[in-house]
């Protein structure tokens, strides 16, 4: 019984071996030959930021910034003393982007509340190719009547843009 | 004469899941970009009645009108000097340069310890409540000056 099953085994083995070979015969080789890349390109920065109204007197110092980052530091003098500065953003890929998220937000917990942060909103949809610009304003109190003892207030914020 | 255990085949079905997980599609894959923004603003105060820049400035009623006295209190160096008084609502200077935010004085060759006098036609308005805010007046108006001086 044993040695029957071997001999069955054996035939099945043999019988895979002259299909193989048979097919391999037959077989023509089809070449493809093709080429695919990822040609969009994501590609979304600050290109610029720049103070666009000084008050007299006040320094608006040299805002800094780099492709995803924008940072800035006001010296305001006198009550109703402000500065604006203007950030560029611009969708330089082939992809079109859209604003998810924004996030602005004075450290009103340890900052001065005589200083008062105010920003406007990129544009929503920036189709590839497109530029947005939006302002972020501090202005120094018009009812202060005495120097605040907290002369200074931070803000930070994030921005995200996501492919459409 | 195959056995194949449990084992075995718990084995070769994690295999088979590892292989085809780089194949299913997440849906998370998604460009994006975060942009960081930190900034800071800070009150650089040059308002007091005795300025740091070594100048006092005076406002004081002369008849009708107003003076500003200005004295460098250096005590060799000329001075050039500004001051700019910030724009109040019922209050008029008719007499000095207006800048968007109020008005400006400037004067060079400031001799040390001689006080200049410079009347300034101030309005206020309506006048019948001149009496009522004009110590009220002249406190926010020479608080809300300020002051700048350098040596020339």
């Amino acid at each position: 019984m044993k040695k029957t099953k071997y001999i069955l085994l054996l035939f099945f083995l043999i019988g895979i071996s002259i299909m193989s070979i048979g097919y391999s015969l037959l077989a023509t080789n089809l070449t493809l030959d093709a080429n695919s890349e990822i040609v969009g390109e994501w590609d979304v920065r600050i290109t610029n930021m720049k103070a666009i109204q000084v008050s007299p007197g006040c320094d608006a110092g040299t805002p800094m910034f780099t492709d995803t980052t924008m940072g800035f530091y006001a010296k305001l003098i006198k009550p109703g003393d402000s500065i604006t500065y203007e950030i560029t953003i611009e969708n330089k890929g082939t992809m079109d982007a859209k604003l998810e998220t924004i996030d602005i937000t004075p450290d009103e917990e340890n900052g001065s509340e005589r200083l008062h942060y105010e920003n406007t909103t990129p544009k929503t949809q920036l189709g590839k190719g497109e530029t947005t610009k939006f302002t972020i304003t501090v202005t120094y109190d018009t009812s202060s009547t005495e120097i605040p003892e907290t002369k200074s207030k931070a803000i930070t914020g994030t921005i995200e843009y996501v492919q459409t | 004469m195959f056995k194949l255990r449990k084992n075995s085949i718990k084995i070769l079905l994690v295999i088979f899941f590892i292989t085809l997980l780089p194949l299913i599609p997440t849906g998370m894959s998604q460009y994006q970009q975060s942009f960081y923004l930190a900034g800071a603003s800070s009150i650089v105060p040059q308002i007091s009645k005795t300025m740091d820049c070594k100048a006092n400035l005076k406002l004081e009623k002369n008849d009708s009108n107003y003076n500003i006295i200005i004295e460098n209190r250096s005590e060799e160096t000329y001075a050039e000097w500004e001051i700019m008084f910030y724009k109040e609502k019922q209050m008029t200077l008719t007499n000095l340069e207006e800048t968007t935010n109020g008005w400006s004085l400037k004067g060079t060759n400031l001799k040390p310890k001689e006080p200049v006098i410079i009347p300034i036609n101030l309005e206020i308005t309506p006048q019948e409540d001149e009496e009522k805010y004009l110590n009220h007046y002249l406190e926010k108006f020479v608080f809300l000056s300020s002051c700048k001086i350098k040596e020339s």
